[in-house]
């Protein structure tokens, strides 16, 4: 009987409706209305602080990777040949490289600067990031430059070589120069083969004229 | 001149209601809202609260619309949407209070419904504490079983039943009484 009792109730209480107040349609949309405000003030937060670390992270990437970039610590190995002296700055990461591309040497030519300390024979600057010099795709780099920059040594303004011979007679002036014994022999043999027979037909003619005005005027 | 209005199927507004169609929501409000707040007002005696509870069902009704796969019926979701509404609405004002019972007893409720308008049934309903009032609509009406109440109202089944043999109890009491004062009347 209690089955059939709760059945029936369920039954009435199942089909009785209530007419809700008139406003109920307008309170639903407004309770919509306030829900969706707070979500996207939240989203917007959301939004603003992702956008804020991002920024702050790629920038802080940027100065480290500039950082990187500059430390670095430059050897030079003085490359010995018949004429030319060749200076090489080996450029050595000091900290791990971070890009593939830092692993792979590099060699980077720099034009023969004038305020080169000037030696003997020509001199020609070259930079190479590498962490060994001795490594052979490193080496062969090296050794197909060098006849590169020999010829282009040939090819020297004549301003050019006054001008570091300026600057060597400063360097002598001062001390500087000279650190090895020079051989007078082969300085003289060096510039009489750079002179021609006029230089030298002209200093007989001189000669020969001072010994004639004494002859004329006397010994005395 | 007759103006005759087009009758659109439920699966017709539900898909507009889908597409932030305004007035498709509302036809579907106005059709649903009589039987939901019927349900809301099972659970809680005051009318007021009982709307509020409904406006916020409906609320959440609209924004997880998405979420209807069109498998069982609109209303059947919609009504469980409006139990649970109701259910926190209860536990939110710690009405909700189930006291133990050692022993469930079978109790036979001798009456006929039909003998009661709704309106004494559901003041009846509505003099049972909460508890009880919950358990017995959810099992008498809605039809949920001892396990579906214990999962939702976070209870042991001992504790469902329990609850609804002291509604039953107290129900088979009230409706005596009523007869009783009935038969008085008629002599």
């Amino acid at each position: 009987m209690d089955k059939n009792f709760e059945k029936e109730l369920g039954r009435k209480l199942n089909e009785r409706a209530i007419t809700p107040s008139g406003n109920a349609w307008e309170r639903v949309n407004l309770q919509r209305e306030r829900q969706p405000k707070k979500n996207t003030a939240i989203y917007w937060i959301a939004a603003v602080l992702i956008l804020g670390l991002g920024t702050t992270l790629l920038f802080n990437a940027g100065r480290q990777a500039e950082i990187t970039h500059e430390v670095v610590e430059v050897k030079k190995i003085e490359l010995e040949t018949r004429s030319t002296k060749t200076t090489l700055e080996i450029i050595e990461p000091m900290e791990v490289a971070t890009r593939p591309s830092d692993t792979e040497p590099k060699m980077i030519e720099q034009v023969p600067s004038t305020t080169a300390e000037p030696k003997q024979g020509v001199q020609e600057t070259l930079t190479i990031a590498s962490a060994e010099l001795t490594r052979s795709p490193a080496d062969k780099k090296i050794t197909s430059k060098i006849p590169l920059t020999l010829e282009s040594a040939k090819k020297t303004d004549p301003n050019d070589v006054d001008l570091l011979i300026e600057i060597a007679r400063k360097e002598i002036a001062a001390g500087r120069g000279l650190s090895k014994p020079t051989d007078a022999n082969a300085l003289l043999k060096a510039s009489e083969s750079e002179l021609d027979e006029s230089f030298r037909s002209g200093i007989i003619e001189n000669v020969f004229k001072q010994k004639r005005i004494r002859v004329a005027f006397g010994n005395n | 001149m007759k103006i005759i209005t087009l009758y659109e199927s439920e699966e017709t507004l539900i898909k507009k209601a889908l597409k932030r169609d305004a007035k498709a929501e509302e036809k579907l409000f106005k059709r649903h809202a009589p039987r939901m707040l019927s349900v809301c007002r099972n659970y809680i005696s005051d009318l007021h609260y009982a709307e509020d509870v409904m406006i916020t069902g409906f609320t959440k009704v609209f924004d997880n619309l998405q979420r209807f796969r069109f498998e069982g019926s609109f209303e059947g979701w919609i009504r469980r949407i409006m139990v649970r509404e109701a259910i926190d609405f209860l536990r939110s004002r710690k009405q909700m209070q189930f006291t133990e019972v050692e022993e469930a007893h079978f109790i036979s409720i001798d009456a006929d419904p039909d003998d009661f308008d709704t309106d004494a049934l559901q003041m009846m309903i509505d003099s049972l504490p909460d508890g009880y009032r919950t358990v017995l609509v959810m099992y008498a009406v809605e039809g949920y079983s001892h396990k579906e109440i214990a999962s939702i109202l976070g209870v042991s089944e001992s504790t469902s039943k329990t609850q609804l043999f002291k509604a039953r109890k107290l129900l088979q009491n009230q409706l005596s009484n009523q007869k009783t004062t009935a038969h008085g009347q008629e002599f």
